[in-house]
């Protein structure tokens, strides 16, 4: 095979060069094609999980519910919020948009089971329903509000959550872990606070309005991410006030309902006001509107929600 | 090189050709196959997100109803009424929770749709009722506060697939 003196050895010599150069170009090919096949379908894999995932949440979203997601191997979920947006990957591939939805979630959900569950935000209407997922448990100590049934299915003894009883004192525990401070109203019904997610220090203090909000603190790992769905649920909040208000202006001019709306007191229409901010969602100002709507209905008026 | 030389190195290349075109055949077979799993997935996914998302709207406050305060099982009508507004002045949110369906509507069978709402035919919610497309539908139950009376009406999304 070696090079040799007469013509025919050179012939047979290309011969078999050529063809090597093309069998290992042929081969070079494959493997990259079957590389590449490979990660195609993990990515398009991820792509439908994450889909399917977004589905799910969208079904269970608009009910009050608590499920166990069994994915029957081992699943590595990623959640990154931006700007109120969440965004969830699916084995560090597959990215996809929440569309809007409220998720608590630790950052990286890893297993191959998942907790779901959901609780409806009011204030006193419903601005929305959040998803709770998680699949660890959380060690809460303090005085940890008795009524609520989700932070049962939390409590473990996991991450170390504290709960206190909001006397005004800031982020007062010096442990670098995070404690809820609340107040809770009777007639409402509800639970109002803020939370400490770094032990005293102050910058690293979130306020909360409701149940759900309260639920969501134990399970959100920062504050950062904390704050970031709080943007979320300031755009649903802003979006259910504009819708109420127009709603109010439609009965103010409904001739059938002027027919019949006699309310007690001086109550009308214009006297339910809105809160806009969710940094001032407080149990007045809920109260206020729970009592209006309720003199409305109990008035023979179409109520506003 | 000699003439038999030259055969088998034309031999070798042809051979070579020959492999590389059904190579690339069975390649661009292949491609279509898998561009054909990929889309019947995508039809799939998209069926299931158009038909939940029909329990979603019926469920969203936005338009639930509610008695007394307490949210039952219907939409109300009232709200129905001024969510076009609504949902123009945040398009952009609505966008991403109706995903890809391009026209959402509820339609009340037997009304006149005159400018009363009471007697409104239809109630567009977003996009355009018109044009191509799948229509997924499902009957609802309508609620007017004000008159406090119900009516039947259904709820229909156009979607591509």
């Amino acid at each position: 095979m070696a090079l040799k003196s007469n013509r025919k050895g050179m012939a047979i010599s290309l011969n078999w060069i050529f063809s090597m150069i093309a069998g290992v170009l042929i081969l070079i090919f494959l493997v990259y094609f079957a590389v590449q096949n490979t990660d195609l379908f993990g990515s398009v894999t991820s792509k439908v999980v994450s889909q399917e995932l977004d589905i799910l949440f969208s079904g269970i979203e608009t009910t009050k519910t608590k499920t166990s997601l069994d994915f029957g191997k081992n699943v590595e979920l990623r959640f990154s919020c931006n700007n109120g947006n969440q965004i969830l990957s699916v084995n560090g591939k597959g990215e996809s948009n929440l569309h809007g939805k409220i998720i608590f979630a630790p950052n990286i959900v890893e297993s191959n089971t998942v907790e779901v569950a959901t609780e409806p935000w009011k204030v006193p209407y419903r601005i929305a329903n959040f998803v709770y997922l998680w699949n660890e448990d959380y060690s809460l100590i303090g005085s940890v509000p008795m009524d609520i049934d989700l932070l049962d299915d939390l409590r473990g003894n996991g991450r170390k959550v504290t709960f206190k009883e909001d006397f005004g004192v800031g982020c007062s525990v010096s442990e670098s872990t995070k404690t809820i401070y609340y107040k809770y109203d009777r007639s409402l019904d509800d639970y109002q606070g803020y939370v400490c997610f770094n032990g005293n220090d102050e910058r690293k203090k979130s306020e909360f309005y409701g149940k759900a909000m309260l639920i969501g603190a134990v399970i959100s790992e920062s504050y950062e991410n904390f704050e970031c769905l709080k943007n979320g649920m300031q755009k649903k909040l802003d979006i259910m006030n504009l819708l109420y208000q127009k709603k109010s202006e439609k009965m103010i001019a409904s001739s059938e309902d002027n027919k019949k709306c006699r309310p007690e007191g001086d109550v009308n229409y214009g006297k339910f006001t809105f809160t806009k901010s969710i940094q001032d969602l407080e149990f007045q100002n809920v109260l206020k509107r729970k009592q209006i709507n309720d003199k409305l209905v109990t008035g023979g008026c179409a109520g506003i929600y | 090189m000699t003439n038999k030389g030259q055969l088998e190195t034309g031999i070798t290349l042809m051979v070579i050709v020959i492999f590389m075109v059904i190579l690339i055949a069975s390649l661009i077979l292949y491609f279509r196959f898998t561009y054909t799993q990929i889309e019947e997935n995508k039809a799939t996914i998209l069926d299931q997100k158009y038909n939940s998302l029909l329990s979603v709207i019926i469920g969203l406050p936005e338009f639930r109803c509610s008695k007394t305060g307490i949210e039952s099982e219907c939409l109300d009508a009232a709200k129905l009424s001024v969510s076009n507004e609504v949902i123009e002045r945040n398009k952009e949110h609505y966008q991403s929770v109706f995903g890809e369906a391009e026209g959402i509507w509820i339609e009340i069978p037997g009304e006149n749709g005159n400018d009363n709402y009471y007697n409104s035919q239809i109630f567009r919610l977003f996009g355009e009722k018109n044009g191509k497309g799948a229509i997924y539908a499902v009957p609802v139950s309508l609620f007017y506060p004000d008159y406090d009376t119900y009516k039947i009406g259904i709820l229909r999304i156009r979607g591509q697939i």
